[in-house]
Order: structure tokens, then C-alpha cells, then sequence
């Protein structure tokens, strides 16, 4: 029964979203604003439809109802209770109904907190979110039921793909969808923008919010999904440039442009035209992610869910979506008032300079990601673009990306003074170059590359603290005067402050793994040592262990240094029971500065086993410096200009009442 | 006007990249479709010596008057052991299914299938892979269908997923109609 209301209101979703998507359109070209109100009611609505539909699912999941095919598909009645309800979208028809869950909740949040969007917009926006709602509901009711039954249902399930059962890949997808999806804002703000012909300063102020707020998720999401990759396949690396990672990188890259550009458009009122190709672009990338980890065009390891009828429909949808935002673009973007000019060195240029890198860097990640398939189909070889190709293009296009982000704030608008901003950061800079001259000599491998990253990193870290010392006046006034000026500050701009800042740490943690990390593989008996990166390292018999759905075998590997033990690992190889797959769990103990890393492979049968050992220097700093990133996007969330888009509250004339 | 067009540009790539994805999706790059000259000729004649003691030699003689599903694996490969629940279904719903053990020593096999569960009716050794060669093998696993006139009618370049079991199960219901 309950599985039926699930259905039952996810096709009532759809007709609803049909009408959010329609009506208020033509409310808001008529001015009736009754039908501009129902974009509000059918937003809610939709949340609440889309809601039930998806706890609906989780109940099946939970209490592992075996008539539903999705369930028994990919639950089993011995999993924990976490991993069945993550199990919910650890697989095609779950993960999509999650995507419209999550894109119905932002429509709810536009309609309950855009209070103070012009009533024409807040309904032009609600309808484009409706239609992209409708696009995704299609898909699912009639390609992609997760309702279907199965009849007779089976005793018990097949349980979820192994890999899926972990933390941290459990939580990936949604903090990932939240950002992709969070974009859909941006891109309905947008194309009601073009609708409405007007881009202006307050409504780059609405956009940018909801940018934020996406950009903080699709950063937390890539940093899970890339930390998930590190601990769980067990090679040390935490960045393969796989399509999929590929998938995910792009749309951040343009998020970060968007965010950045938005801040022109706000202030200046320039590049309106840019900030909105920007918005309808990421958006469209997020889909392009959606489309290739679905439809099996580039094979990949999360090609979990490959149906080429479904890959044909997405890619139908994008095409409508992005083609008919970018006609919309064609049409309406060169009407465009120009907005204020500046001279190329300001905060402007600054700012433009970061969105031509981040553009080019987005470019660069497509040709890598698409080349394969490019060449595939003009009748080429099959070729996979690895690491080196974006050692060469990727890497390098960064650097004065980075370089520039200490810049950037110091300059003034309109006109900025390099001069003075080198002058100014000449400290910075001198302390910056010391460090990767230091590091040039210590480094034994990628000198260059590890010099000049070191630096960077460094000149990062202190410039976003310089900034915000200048702004406080640290060291020029009394002590006490600077903490109540850095307790003024606008929260955005320290929010800023913390994410250039965390860029830098984490900077300092990928060229500190792709450097000095020591990897050392080798079969080793129990009561054998061997020496591996300064540590002596020696292993236990591996015993088995019971989990709740697999059987592990679990070794027990000591490092020492001195003879004093500095760590003592424990990683295990599982085997499930019901799937007999088997996955690797790397035992890792980090000291801030290095992660210990060890894996337990098979055994040779000869009473040795294959151990992998790793000792990776700032590893951890890779995901601190990412997750403090995201915080930085909150903190600047945070800023009431940005909420509300009024940067102080009228003084009230009633006194407050006592708490 | 030539800045209208700049504003119009990025609509003409994405539309090309559009029907550059669609091509590459309707093209068939399926691997199935693709490569493999094997599917209409008649399976390639091969007798190889049984893996397990006292087993039947697996000879192309036995392809005639049935439909047979056959599956190349080595005990070293690990989409192998991803493949292997799928077969040990398909195995327990009667779809008989023949293995091909690809370059592989028998001690190393038979622990593998003992651990795995064994879904095969017949397994034949192919230590040299000149089997492999015959069938045209791009690596393992690969499955094929060969039907009662021994034709082969299905070629999978890869590791089953649960939608090409039900695809094999379908073609064999069919085939044996």
C-alpha cells in the first residue's frame, strides 16, 4: 500500500509540476498575479508530493519490502540499518527520485524565502524550476519506475554493490546533488532574467545566495567523493581524473566562475551577459554529469546504471534544456544594457581574469573527459586520456589562477593600483619564494612542480590573512580596536578570507602526496619486517572476522620508528556474503601532517600476503583544506546582505522584549 | 553584426555537441554490436580437455541441438568474480552455461570456483588461449550464445551486468523455442 502512495503522489507531483511550470508563465507576461501566486502553492506542493513519494521508498527500503523490485534489487534483510536507507539512491531509479526530491525542496526554499523577489521574477523563476521538474518526473514515471513491483517477491534481496556500503560513499550522492541541483536556481533566476530583459545589480544579489549555497555542497560533495576514493580503493591516490571525478570537477569550476562574476554584476552592474551564460552553462554541466555517469557513454567505474533508452532521454533533456536557455541567450542577452567600464588592472579585471582561467580550466577538463569518445566516434582509436594530459594543461593553467587570488582583494574597482598591491605584498611574496626555494632542496622528485606549488600555497595562506589584517588595521591601532573592526566585518568577506585562504591548505596537501608520497609493495609473512619510509613495519598472522553481511580477513601491521611503535594498522579485506564481492578497507592513521596508509591484499598461499603501504605527507590537508572551503561559503552565507539583500535592519522604534 | 553572433555561439556548439553525444549513443558503441565477426558464423570448433577430474572434454560437437551459453573466465580476473553471482543464478534457473578456462592453471581454478560456487555444467581448459584466439577473445570475461545449429548469435565484450543476464536468458528462451 505504501509503495502505491509513493507512486500515486510522484505522478501527482508530475501533473503538479506541469502547472508550476506553465501558468505562472503566462501569469507573469499577463500581470494577473493570481496566476502568479500559484507558482508559490504548486512549489510547495511539489515539495511536499516529491517528499512523501521519497520517504515512501526509504520505508520499503527499511522495512525491506521484497515486492519491490528496486528493493530487491539492491537491499538485503541482513544489511545494516544505515545502508538500507542509503541504499535508497545507491542505484539508478533511487538516486533519481532523490535528484527531483532535492530539486523540489530549492523550489520550496525559492518560494519561501523569496518574499522579497519582484512578484514577475519569483514567478518566472518558480515556472523554470517547475519544467526542469517536470523534464526529471517524466523520466522517472515512465522510464524509471522505482515503484515497480515484482510478483512473486523473492525471500530476500541481492543486496547493494559492496563498494556502495561505506559512509562516506553513502553520503556522497546527496551533498553532490544538492550542489548540481542547487545550480538549477541559478540557472532559473537566469533564464527568467532573460525573459523578464532585465539584469541588474539586485537581482545578481538574489542569485548569488543560492550560487553559494551550491557551490559550498558541490565543494563538500567532491572532497567526500575524493576522500571516499582514498580510503576505500586503497591505491593512495586521491584524484584519478576519471569521468565521472571529471563530471563533478566541471561544474564546480563554473559554479566558482559564477560566483565570482556575480560579484561584478552586483557591484558594478558589469558582465551581465557573461554571469548569465555562466549560470544556464554550469547547470547544464551538472546535467551533462547526470547524463554521462547514467548512460554508460564513458565507461567508468560508477557506471553502476547504464540503459542507453534512458542516457538518449537525459541527453534529450539537456538538449532542450541547454539549447533552449542558450536560444533564450541568443535572443535576449544582446539587448543587454552594457554595464559600468574599468580600467583592465582593478577588481574587476581581477575578476575576469579568474572567470577567463576557470573558463579555460572547465575547457580543459571537457577535451580530457571527451576526447576518448570524440575520437571513438570520427572512427579513431579507443584512447584514454590519463593523468599526464592534465599534469600538462591543468596544472600549469592553475598557477596564475592561484597566483592572482592574493591580488585580487587588494585591488581597488574601477582602477586598481598593481603597483601598490605588489608593494603591499611584497612581504607575502618574499616569504612565499623563500619557502619554495627551501622546498626546491628538499624535494626529490617534481622539483619545480613541488617549488612552485609550495610557494603558491604559502603565498595564498598569508595573502588571504594579509588581506584581512590591512582590514582590520592589525598592528596600525590599538589591539582591542582591530578585534572590534574584524567582529564588523561583513561576513562575507571573511567568509572569502577562509576559502582563499583553505585553497592554499588545500594546495599544500595535493602537492605534499604528488611529491613525497612513499609507496611500498611487497608480500610480507607474519614476524618478517621491512623498512619503509624511515619506519620498520611488521605483521600478525591476519585473523578472520564476522561482520553483519560479510567475513573479513583482518591484518594486524605495525609500524615502528626506533623501536618505539608509532602506529599500529588494522586494514581488512571483506568479503560479502550474499554478493561473495569483495572489497579492500585501508587502514590509515594520520598525524595531521602524514597519513599512515597500509591495505591487505590476498595471500599468496605460501603464508605471505600482499600488503600496500603508503606514507603520504599532508595528506589530510587535501580534505581539511576542502571541507574549510565550504565552511568559508557558509560563513559568507551568513552575511545578511546576502540573505536578505539589505545590508543593516531598520532600527525598530518598539523596544525589544526581554529574553 | 557580428557581436549578435558571438552571442549565438555557444547555442551552435552545444547543439553539436548534442548531436555528436546522440551519434555516439545510437551508433551502437555497445560492444556487442561492435567487433565481433563471430555473431551469424558458426562457432569455431574446439575440443579442450575437461578442468575438473573425470569431467566431460568440452568439443564443439556439443554445441549442435542445444542452446549453449559459454563463458570464457580466469580465476585472476577480477570483473570475472564481479560477473560470477550472475551465472551462478543463471545456472540454478537451468540456462546451461559452459566455461572456458582462460590461461589459467588448474590449481588456481578450482580453489576460485570451490569459494565462488561452480555454475558451470562443463568446463574446458584453455591454458595456451587458442581457444581464445578461435572465438576471437579481446580479454576475459566474454560470453557468448550459440544456438542448436550452433551459430553464434551473441557476443558480450565484457563483464555481464544483471541486464545482460536477462538479455542472455530471453535470447536462450527464445533460441530453444
Amino acid at each position: 500500500m505504501i509503495p502505491e502512495v509513493g507512486h500515486y503522489a510522484l505522478v501527482l507531483a508530475l501533473v503538479v509540476a506541469l502547472v508550476q511550470g506553465t501558468l505562472p508563465l503566462a501569469g507573469a507576461a499577463r500581470g494577473d498575479p493570481g496566476l502568479m501566486e500559484l507558482a508559490r502553492t504548486s512549489a510547495l506542493a511539489q515539495a511536499v508530493l516529491v517528499l512523501v513519494s521519497f520517504l515512501a521508498l526509504t520505508w520499503a527500503y527499511v522495512v525491506s519490502d521484497f515486492s519491490l523490485l528496486n528493493v530487491v534489487a539492491n537491499s538485503h534483510s541482513s544489511k545494516p540499518l544505515l545502508y538500507k536507507i542509503t541504499g535508497v539512491w545507491g542505484n539508478h531509479e533511487g538516486s533519481m527520485l532523490l535528484w527531483v526530491l532535492i530539486l523540489a525542496l530549492f523550489g520550496a526554499a525559492v518560494a519561501a524565502f523569496g518574499s522579497n523577489l519582484p512578484a514577475t521574477l519569483r514567478a518566472r523563476v518558480l515556472a523554470v524550476q517547475g519544467l526542469i521538474c517536470l523534464g526529471f518526473h517524466a523520466f522517472i514515471v515512465f522510464t524509471s519506475n522505482p515503484f515497480a513491483r515484482l510478483d512473486p517477491a523473492p525471500f530476500d534481496g541481492n543486496d547493494l554493490n559492496p563498494i556502495l556500503q561505506d559512509p562516506g560513499l553513502a553520503f556522497h550522492p546527496p551533498l553532490l546533488y544538492l550542489g548540481y541541483v542547487g545550480l538549477s536556481v541559478s540557472f532559473s533566476f537566469a533564464i527568467a532574467a532573460l525573459i523578464e530583459g532585465r539584469v541588474d545589480a539586485a537581482w545578481a544579489r538574489w542569485v548569488r545566495p543560492w550560487t553559494l549555497a551550491a557551490w559550498c555542497f558541490l565543494t563538500l560533495g567532491i572532497a567526500l567523493g575524493s576522500w571516499w576514493a582514498y580510503y576505500e580503493l586503497g591505491w593512495g591516490g586521491f584524484w584519478f581524473w576519471d569521468p565521472v571525478e571529471n563530471a563533478s570537477l566541471m561544474p564546480w569550476l563554473l559554479a566558482t566562475a559564477l560566483l565570482h562574476s556575480a560579484i561584478v554584476t552586483e557591484k558594478r552592474d558589469a558582465l551581465k551577459s557573461w554571469t548569465v551564460l555562466l549560470a544556464i552553462l554550469a547547470f547544464s554541466l551538472a546535467l551533462l554529469g547526470t547524463f554521462l555517469v547514467r548512460s554508460g557513454v564513458l565507461t567508468s567505474v560508477h557506471a553502476f546504471a547504464q540503459d542507453p533508452a534512458r542516457g538518449l532521454y537525459i541527453l534529450g533533456f539537456i538538449v532542450v534544456v541547454t539549447g533552449g536557455g542558450l536560444t533564450l541567450y541568443a535572443w535576449r542577452a544582446p539587448r543587454l544594457p552594457a554595464g559600468g567600464l574599468f580600467a583592465p588592472i582593478s577588481r574587476e579585471g581581477g575578476l575576469i581574469f579568474n572567470n577567463l582561467l576557470l573558463a579555460v580550466l572547465t575547457v580543459v577538463v571537457f577535451l580530457g573527459t571527451l576526447y576518448p569518445l570524440l575520437l571513438d566516434a570520427l572512427g579513431g582509436d579507443k584512447v584514454s586520456v590519463g593523468p599526464p594530459f592534465y599534469a600538462m594543461t591543468f596544472i600549469p593553467l592553475s598557477f596564475p589562477l592561484i597566483a592572482a587570488v592574493a591580488f585580487g582583494p587588494l585591488l581597488a574597482w574601477k582602477r586598481g593600483d598593481l603597483l601598490s598591491a605588489l608593494r603591499q605584498l611584497a612581504t607575502v611574496g618574499a616569504v612565499a619564494i623563500a619557502v619554495g626555494v627551501l622546498i626546491s632542496f628538499i624535494a626529490q622528485r617534481h622539483v619545480t612542480l613541488a617549488a612552485i606549488g609550495c610557494g603558491l600555497s604559502a603565498w595564498l595562506i598569508l595573502g588571504a590573512l594579509y588581506e584581512l589584517a590591512r582590514r582590520i588595521k592589525l598592528l596600525e591601532i590599538p589591539f582591542g580596536d582591530s578585534m572590534r573592526r574584524l567582529a564588523g566585518l561583513p561576513r562575507s568577506s571573511i567568509g572569502m578570507t577562509i576559502a582563499h585562504a583553505s585553497l592554499g591548505i588545500c594546495m599544500a596537501g595535493i602537492i605534499g602526496v604528488s611529491v613525497w608520497q612513499v609507496e611500498t609493495i611487497a608480500v610480507l609473512r607474519p614476524g618478517d619486517t621491512l623498512s619503509h619510509a624511515g619506519f620498520e613495519v611488521s605483521m600478525e598472522r591476519p585473523r578472520e572476522v564476522d561482520g553483519p553481511n560479510f567475513v573479513a580477513e583482518r591484518g594486524r601491521i605495525t609500524f615502528r620508528r626506533e623501536g618505539a611503535v608509532a602506529a599500529v594498522l588494522e586494514p581488512e579485506r571483506r568479503v560479502f556474503k550474499t554478493t561473495r564481492r569483495q572489497t579492500t578497507e585501508a587502514a590509515i592513521k594520520t598525524t595531521l601532517l602524514a597519513d599512515i596508509y597500509a591495505t591487505l591484499g590476498e595471500s599468496d598461499g605460501k603464508g605471505g600476503w600482499t600488503v600496500r603501504l603508503y606514507y603520504n605527507p599532508l595528506a589530510p590537508w587535501i580534505w581539511l583544506g576542502a571541507a574549510f572551503c565550504a565552511l568559508g561559503g557558509f560563513v559568507s552565507l551568513t552575511d545578511r546582505r546576502l540573505r536578505i539583500g539589505a545590508p543593516w535592519r531598520a532600527r525598530r522604534a518598539a523596544p525589544q522584549p526581554a529574553e | 553584426m557580428s557581436s549578435r553572433w558571438l552571442f549565438v555561439l555557444p547555442l551552435l556548439m552545444a547543439l553539436l555537441l548534442g548531436g555528436f553525444f546522440g551519434y555516439a549513443l545510437l551508433a551502437g558503441r555497445s560492444p556487442e554490436e561492435i567487433g565481433s565477426p563471430l555473431v551469424g558464423k558458426p562457432a569455431p570448433s574446439i575440443d579442450l580437455a575437461p578442468l575438473h577430474e573425470g569431467g566431460k572434454r568440452l568439443a564443439a560437437a556439443d554445441w549442435r541441438g542445444q542452446v549453449s551459453v559459454v563463458n570464457f573466465f580466469a580465476s585472476w580476473c577480477a570483473p570475472c568474480q564481479v560477473e560470477h553471482p550472475l551465472l551462478m543464478r543463471m545456472a540454478r534457473d537451468g540456462v546451461r552455461v559452459q566455461g572456458v578456462n582462460y590461461k589459467n592453471k588448474p590449481e588456481d581454478a578450482k580453489p576460485w570456483l570451490a569459494r565462488l560456487g561452480d555454475p558451470y555444467e562443463r568446463i574446458g581448459v584453455d591454458a595456451d588461449g587458442k581457444a581464445g584466439v578461435e572465438f576471437g577473445l579481446s580479454g576475459v570475461p566474454e560470453t557468448f550464445v550459440i544456438d542448436r545449429a550452433g551459430i553464434v548469435r551473441l557476443h558480450l565484450r565484457r563483464p555481464l551486468t544483471p541486464d545482460d543476464a536477462q538479455r542472455i536468458r530471453a535470447l536462450v528462451k527464445e533460441l530453444a523455442k
